[in-house]
């Protein structure tokens, strides 16, 4: 599979657990529209941030911080 | 007092005239509830008119004043809330349709210091549904109708924070308060000519306004003058136990930082892909701001800044409307496309959105590096000046402008202020941005309060709105 097609699989899988959970809420056309976000709010980041190189040091910003009320 | 004395003053000059008696507190609440009830409608700025509070608020002023207590520059002074924060027992809408009823009994933190601070409010200002954190694809995209922009009624005010925008460039009130998660005040503000201020992430409290990404919401002054903007923030900021992202660090406003040349730095790809009034008016600026300034070109480091962004947008608004969205209450919201466009997002990656994460670190170490050495970063406020009311947004922006300084900023929390820079052949405003180091508010404010004391844009206010004396 070409990148175009690895994109459409993962878009027709994500497209097809939001069908699972919400399926008789939205119109066909309505569908169309969350197909294109998946498109361009999900797969398009995904594929940009995952070509960013990350090393092991490199953790997520902020940091979790134990917490205390009176601080 | 004849009204024209005190619409479009700015708040120094309106403070002035309260702290000398020249004007009372009841008198500046009766003018601008008047404007704000007559000639909001027509921008569709406004969403609950606050006569009662202001009243009671304008009193005390009142009160304070005849007994010698002076709160500050902020005393008496009428304002406007973004309808996206909690007022006690006063209607929060959030811009959205399903909310128009929702009341809380308890004041977000940018409401109670305003009043601390001797503040009036007389209205909460209308806004896109949910803070534009949909999809939506054009201005009408709440139950208010489209946000107007008041120097050109097909234009858009912009948004989400419209009403604050067009409210305060009609002088119908002397600042607003507004949020910007991504571009929500700087586009505004941008839009009608006005100065806003986004603050550092975590500098003022998010308490009780909507949340739409914990990480990128910032709320912040929408002002007549860069000045007034420090005013208004140095009020508003500070540490809040109810949001631990607040930060420690005090703030004071500094008004000016005369005597010495600043150092500014410009993106070598500032004025790509922008309309042409827009690129000869920030040359213009850049040829005032170098009497005051060194300027030198700077290359930004290569991250895709608006993936990290929506990323980040795109986990933290999944989780924080997903009962809404479960609800089904979508279905009720006023932009066809926000009725759906929620939904995507439900299917986002915890491994992306911690991709990100990481990635944001990485960012703000080499943008801190890379600012260091500057008071500012310069850029156009947008690549055009406001657009159409019936274009498609969505489409507009991916055509016309990456917007990679505000994805920049926002992601990593900078600060920036928008104020105006001239304007287009249609008569439109456009605006010049300085973005800052994280908690350089002062630095950024003073070459914007300079370039203003070198030019007269922010003077000029739409024809339609002008008082004669």
């Amino acid at each position: 599979m070409n990148t175009t097609e690895i994109d459409e699989v993962e878009i027709d899988l994500r497209l097809s657990m939001l069908k699972h959970w919400y399926g008789g809420r939205l119109t066909d056309e309505q569908w169309e529209g969350v197909r294109e976000g998946i498109r361009e709010e999900l797969i398009e980041v995904s594929k940009a941030i995952r070509a960013v190189e990350l090393g092991y040091t490199d953790e997520p910003l902020p940091l979790f911080a134990p917490y205390r009320g009176e601080d | 007092m004849n009204p024209s004395d005190v619409v479009f003053k700015p708040i120094r000059r309106l403070a002035q005239m309260v702290r000398t008696r020249q004007v009372s507190p009841i008198e500046l609440a009766e003018t601008f509830l008047e404007r704000l009830e007559t000639i909001g409608p027509r921008y569709n700025a406004l969403v609950t008119l606050t006569p009662d509070l202001a009243m009671e608020q304008a009193r005390r002023a009142e009160r304070e004043a005849a007994s010698g207590r002076y709160r500050g520059p902020l005393h008496g002074i009428p304002y406007g809330l973004k309808d996206l924060f909690a007022t006690a027992g006063i209607p929060t809408s959030w811009g959205a349709a399903p909310f128009k009823r929702q009341v809380f009994s308890y004041d977000s933190t940018v409401a109670r210091k305003i009043d601390e601070a001797g503040a009036v409010l007389v209205g909460k200002l209308a806004l896109v549904e949910l803070a534009g954190g949909i999809r939506y694809k054009q201005p009408n995209a709440t139950f208010t109708g489209p946000g107007i922009n008041p120097w050109g009624e097909k234009t858009w005010a912009g948004g989400s924070s419209s009403g604050s925008a067009s409210a305060v460039s009609a002088g119908l009130v002397p600042f607003a308060i507004g949020s910007e998660t991504w571009g929500s005040i700087i586009l505004p503000s941008a839009n009608c000519g006005i100065a806003g201020l986004r603050p550092t992430y975590g500098r003022v409290s998010r308490f009780g306004g909507m949340p739409l990404s914990w990480t990128l919401d910032k709320p912040g002054p929408m002002c007549l003058t860069a000045d007034d903007c420090g005013i208004v923030v140095e009020s508003i900021s500070g540490h809040d136990t109810n949001d631990l992202s607040t930060t420690k660090r005090p703030f004071s406003y500094q008004p000016m930082d005369r005597g010495r040349r600043f150092h500014l730095a410009v993106p070598k790809d500032a004025v790509d892909d922008v309309d042409s009034s827009v690129r000869e008016n920030f040359d213009l600026a850049l040829a005032d701001l170098e009497n005051i300034a060194f300027i030198e070109e700077v290359d930004l480091p290569d991250y895709p800044y608006g993936a990290v962004t929506t990323a980040i947008f795109m986990g933290e608004s999944a989780t924080i409307f997903s009962e809404f969205m479960e609800d089904g209450q979508a279905a009720e919201l006023t932009a066809p496309e926000d009725r759906y466009g929620i939904y995507a997002r439900s299917a986002a990656l915890a491994s992306d959105y911690l991709r990100a994460m990481r990635i944001r670190k990485m960012i703000a170490r080499d943008i801190d590096r890379l600012l260091a050495g500057y008071d500012a970063l310069v850029t156009p406020s947008r690549p055009t000046a406001a657009t159409p009311l019936d274009l498609d947004r969505i489409k507009s922006f991916k055509e016309r402008s990456r917007d990679t300084v505000g994805a920049m900023g926002n992601c990593i929390g900078l600060p920036a202020v928008t104020v105006p820079s001239g304007f287009s052949s249609d008569g439109l405003p456009t605006g010049i941005q300085f973005t800052g180091r994280a908690y350089d508010e002062n630095a950024i404010l003073a070459v914007a309060a300079t370039y203003q004391s070198m030019t007269e844009w922010h003077e000029r206010h739409p024809s339609e709105t002008i008082l004669e004396p």
